[in-house]
C-alpha cells in the first residue's frame, strides 16, 4: 500500500466513524448525541458559541473565497 | 410555514449554484462568500441572547441523566480529525501524499455539482447555527440569563 493510499484510507475511516457516530445517534440517543445536538450544545455555551462561529466563518471563507 | 421554507430552499440552493459558479481568488467569490459571513454576523447578533451560561449549572438534571457522555464521541471524532489534518500537514512528503482537508477541498472545487451542494451544506449548518442558539432555544434549555429571558 502506498503511502497516499494509506493516508486516503485513514481519512476514509474517520469519514466512516462519522457515519457510524451518527446512525448510532438514531439507534442509541442516550450514548450519542445527535449532531444537531451537538451544534446545539455548543451553539448555547457561553464560550463554545463563540468559537462555533468563528469556525463557521472560517471554513466558508477558506473553501470558497480564501 | 411551508410557502417560507420552500422559498429559503430555493434560494439556498440558487444562491449556491451561483457560488459555485466563482473562482476563488477574485472578487466574485469574495463578495458571494462575504454576503453570507456578514448576514451570519447580523442573524447572530440579531437572534442570539446576549449573554447564556452552562446548561449543567441550570438544568443539570437533564443533562446528566441521559448517560454519562454522549458528547464525548463527537469530541474524540474531531480530535482525531485534527490530529490526522495536522499530521499531514506538518509531515515532509509531497500533498498527494500526504493530503490535507484543504487539498482535498480543492478536488471538491473542481467539480462545479459538488462545490454548489457543498456551499448549500454550508449555508445550511449556518442555519442551524444560528437557530440552535437563538434566544427562544435557549430560554428553553435554561442557559439564557435571567435578565434577558
Amino acid at each position: 500500500m502506498s503511502v497516499s493510499t494509506a493516508s486516503y484510507v485513514v481519512w476514509a475511516a474517520i469519514g466512516a466513524l462519522a457515519v457510524a457516530l451518527w446512525w448510532l445517534s438514531y439507534v442509541r440517543p442516550a450514548a450519542v448525541a445527535h449532531p444537531s445536538e451537538v451544534v446545539g450544545r455548543l451553539a448555547t455555551h457561553p464560550v463554545g458559541r463563540v468559537l462555533l462561529v468563528l469556525a463557521f466563518l472560517w471554513l466558508g471563507w477558506h473553501l470558497f473565497a480564501r | 410555514m411551508r410557502a417560507r421554507s420552500v422559498l429559503l430552499v430555493a434560494g439556498g440552493v440558487g444562491y449556491s449554484l451561483g457560488a459555485a459558479s466563482t473562482t476563488p481568488f477574485t472578487l466574485p467569490a469574495d463578495v458571494l462568500t462575504g454576503v453570507v459571513v456578514a448576514a451570519m454576523a447580523v442573524s447572530v447578533l440579531a437572534r442570539w441572547p446576549l449573554r447564556t451560561r452552562k446548561a449543567r449549572a441550570v438544568a443539570g438534571r437533564s443533562v446528566t441523566a441521559r448517560s454519562a457522555h454522549p458528547y464525548l464521541p463527537w469530541l474524540g471524532l474531531f480530535l482525531a480529525c485534527v490530529a490526522w489534518e495536522l499530521f499531514n500537514y506538518l509531515v515532509h512528503g509531497t500533498r498527494s501524499n500526504h493530503p490535507t482537508f484543504s487539498s482535498m477541498a480543492d478536488a471538491v472545487d473542481r467539480s462545479y455539482p459538488l462545490k454548489a451542494l457543498v456551499f448549500l451544506l454550508w449555508l445550511a449548518l449556518g442555519r442551524l447555527i444560528v437557530d440552535r442558539g437563538s434566544r427562544s432555544r435557549a430560554g428553553r434549555l435554561g442557559t439564557i440569563e435571567p435578565a434577558e429571558a
